[in-house]
């Protein structure tokens, strides 16, 4: 076989071998559904995607096309749109790929096999490199695409082609081997050994900040530029000034894409060749040895730190904490679940870090003293609650692990229990915290929480049962990377578009009772809505455990 | 205490069964011993003994209760050793045994007193507080052996319980399991080491391709065979090939 042969062939195995949950021969339930119905489920969900996509793809565009025009007027480049979309871009791929470069390089078990079997070290590492290049170019495509669109507002040239064509094939190459080499120097440097979960809190918390990076890049932007704000445009430019004069490569690629070819261009060509090159031998060098150092369990047998307690819990309280354990025992997960529980907190410090705080501030004071402001507030933080995937991934983050709770003696009812117990202390006991804030902040009255706290309380049961309902019902247990069983796990979407609903149905009677009959009504009729909301749902979330956990 | 009777399971409806009209019964204080190639069904026999799988067709009693209709009591009465030794590997060793015995209700003095007792035994006493990540395969399959045992089951149930064990564990595991049975439980293995089989079973169960081809104490299958100085691993060679050869 040729070289390009087998690496083919290790890439294709990759993604077509190991399912977990199939090859154990364990089908969860005997699922009677017709073929129109699954058709005509996965046409509704497809088109749910697009529009969300869609839509975000246009938010993007529209972004680059206001860097593109700014630049064009206060630069005298139009190349500020695509410097921006290579920046963004090399940022989400950089970050995103640290997470999973390791287990695509290192921890996958597919090594055990392939160490053993006659391939070259070279190929092996251009497989796994090709696999991370394939895994992430999706999302590459989903910043890439805007920028090109944006493009075609420029004139036509053959530098503009080119430079679209390498961001568009080439460019992600760079921050992967960068987060591959990366990776790999933090292994062989003895990082990885003994505090594996502090690189991986270094890698979220690096994440959460490009992430707000990126966000407040795009956003604030778009904001100046509708508002027409010229006092916030300008920072942003001077900003962009001095990322494109430290950033010189991107800068070079942008300007050629732009139609503005230079002699740097030759640069970034070299500099690009010369970052692959380099990540590459180092990677070829110490390939061999991290993989042993991470199959062996970190190269370093873990010393006893914990102390021997025998002490008896309650089944529930036992599965809840289970519950902590698999959530906190990949870094996917975590970052994942923590960053939609503390994203109040997350846009405050993004909101002060762009300094909108303080304008919201002013205009938050102008409309406080309005009587719907406390529902505004409720109705903000209740959308908030739903939109989260700790119980819509739930099982499907157990993965292999779902089919051995069939063997336990427990009643299905103590497993629902303990997951929506984990759902409520993980996002309404927070919650709780970020109400008492904002009545404190917007000085509204702390009579008020009497409403808000249940209003919570109900959000979150709602959103836990249909969750759970819903992954119960059809689980993804058969993931390979953690990422996969919570960001491409449909159930996510279907919880939080259910829950999406409940706040626009409550919202709805809040708004016609309080306006046409009396705000008390309206109160009334929210609670009465979230308690019978929440009865049918753990109704269904019951009934579908007790399914899931009956032989199949 | 385990009563298996005309189980057929196939899993898909076209397919050939992976258990065809399986009946047999295994009796209080006795170690039963599940044979088979390789597919044979000893595997979906066991996941449906413990709950995992269910039946198409056919009854299963463990412990008087059913496996579809009491379940739960059923489970409560199960100590079960998976095939793969899959745990949490994020807990650690002691979290992984104190989880198994809050679902079993098992009293924190009660389980202190089994567990040490167990894990002294097969010698990860001293590990039992690291995490199960830097467990070996045989420090896991132990792991899943002091965690059936642990609440006192009445039934133990282990598929490939040998695999990963080094023979002082090996052994162990075999006088335990005889001490298990002596109290009038039951053990019900599976196993792929024929001497294991021989010397520790007291009725052996031969399956093939889903179906029951022979069954009895090794004394009786060598009587049948008309061999008496045959080997378990011979008998079950020429009852598996005799069964294969007509296909």
């Amino acid at each position: 076989m040729t070289h390009s042969a087998v690496i083919a062939s290790l890439v294709k195995a990759y993604f077509s071998g190991s399912r977990i949950a199939t090859s154990l021969g364990l089908p969860l339930a005997k699922k009677k559904r017709s073929k129109a119905m699954t058709f005509a489920g996965k046409i509704g969900l497809g088109i749910l995607l697009a529009i969300s996509f869609g839509y975000m793809a246009v938010m993007l565009g529209f972004n680059f096309y206001s860097y593109q025009v700014t630049g064009q007027s206060l630069l005298g480049t139009s190349s500020l749109g695509f410097f921006m979309a290579l920046v963004i871009d090399f940022v989400i791929l950089l970050v995103f790929s640290l997470f999973s470069t390791s287990g695509i390089f290192y921890r996958t078990k597919e090594n055990q096999l392939l160490m053993t079997l006659p391939i070259t070290k070279s190929d092996l590492m251009i497989s796994r490199l090709i696999i991370s290049y394939l895994s992430f170019f999706v999302m590459h495509l989903f910043v890439c695409l805007p920028a090109i669109v944006v493009l075609f507002f420029l004139p036509f040239s053959l530098s503009s082609l080119l430079g679209a064509l390498i961001f568009l094939v080439l460019s992600p190459l760079v921050p992967e081997a960068i987060s591959a080499f990366l990776v790999t120097l933090s292994i062989r440097i003895g990082w990885r050994k003994n505090s594996r979960k502090g690189g991986e809190l270094a890698f979220s918390i690096i994440l959460i900040l490009a992430i707000i990076l990126v966000y407040g890049l795009g956003m604030r932007m778009m904001y100046a530029t509708l508002m027409e704000d010229s006092a916030s445009i300008m920072p942003l430019i001077e900003l962009a000034t001095v990322a494109m004069k430290y950033l010189a490569p991107m800068t070079f690629l942008a300007k050629a894409a732009a139609g503005e070819m230079s002699i740097g261009f030759v640069w970034y060509l070299l500099i690009f060749a010369g970052v692959c090159i380099l990540a590459e031998l180092y990677i070829r060098k110490h390939f061999f040895y991290c993989v042993s150092v991470v199959q062996n369990g970190g190269g370093a047998t873990r010393k006893s730190s914990h102390s021997v307690l025998y002490k008896a819990q309650s089944p529930i309280i036992s599965l809840y904490r289970r519950e902590w354990t698999n959530l906190l025992s990949s870094s996917g997960f975590a970052f994942e679940l923590f960053g939609e529980t503390f994203i109040p907190v997350i846009l405050i410090v993004m909101y002060s870090a762009m300094g909108i705080i303080g304008q919201m501030s002013e205009q938050i004071s102008m409309i406080s003293s309005s009587p719907s402001f406390p529902a505004i507030i409720t109705a903000a933080l209740l959308f908030m609650a739903v939109m989260n995937m700790c119980s819509s991934t739930s099982i499907s983050r157990q993965g292999k692990y779902f089919y051995l709770d069939r063997s336990l003696p427990c009643d299905s009812s103590t497993f629902v229990k303990a997951k929506l117990l984990f759902h409520m202390v993980f996002g309404f006991a927070p919650s709780c915290l970020y109400y008492a804030v904002c009545v404190a902040f917007f000085k509204i009255s702390p009579l008020w929480l009497a409403w808000m706290i249940p209003m919570s309380f109900l959000a979150y049961l709602v959103s836990g049962a249909c969750g759970l309902y819903f992954d119960y019902k059809s689980p993804m247990l058969d993931w390979k990377t953690a990422q996969q069983a919570v960001k491409q796990n449909k159930n996510g979407l279907l919880g939080m578009g259910m829950g999406l609903a409940y706040i626009l149905v409550q919202g709805a009677a809040y708004y016609f009772l309080t306006s046409l009959i009396s705000p008390i009504l309206g109160i009334i009729a929210t609670l009465v809505i979230g308690a019978c909301s929440s009865m049918l749902f753990l109704d269904l979330a019951f009934k579908q455990a007790s399914k899931a956990y009956s032989p199949a | 205490m385990i009563r298996i009777a005309n189980v057929t399971k196939a899993y898909n409806e076209n397919a050939k069964p992976a258990v065809n009209d399986l009946s047999f019964q295994v009796n209080s204080g006795e170690i039963f011993v599940f044979l088979g190639p390789n597919g044979a069904g000893k595997s979906t026999t066991i996941k449906m003994l413990v709950g995992i799988l269910a039946q198409d067709r056919g009854t299963i009693e463990v412990a008087g209760f059913d496996n579809l209709t009491d379940s739960l009591e059923m489970k409560k009465r199960i100590g079960y050793v998976s095939d793969e030794p899959e745990f949490y590997e994020k807990m650690t060793a002691i979290r992984y045994l104190n989880f198994i015995d809050d679902l079993f209700e098992v009293p924190a003095e009660v389980r202190k007193i089994r567990i040490e007792k167990y894990a002294r035994m097969f010698e990860i006493e001293d590990k039992l507080g690291n995490e199960i990540s830097s467990y070996s395969h045989g420090m896991k399959q132990k792991l899943g052996i002091i965690a059936a045992l642990s609440h006192d089951p009445e039934v133990l149930i282990l598929d490939e319980p040998m695999v990963g064990l080094d023979p002082k564990s090996s052994f162990l595991l075999k006088e335990a399991l005889r001490a298990f049975c002596n109290e009038g439980k039951t053990v019900f293995f599976s196993t792929h080491v024929m001497d294991t089989a021989e010397r520790v079973c007291d009725r052996v169960a031969i399956i093939n391709q889903g179906c029951l081809i022979a069954m009895g104490s090794f004394a009786q299958l060598k009587a049948n065979s008309g061999e008496q100085n045959a080997t378990l691993e011979k008998l079950f060679l020429e009852l598996t090939d005799k069964e294969e050869m007509p296909r």
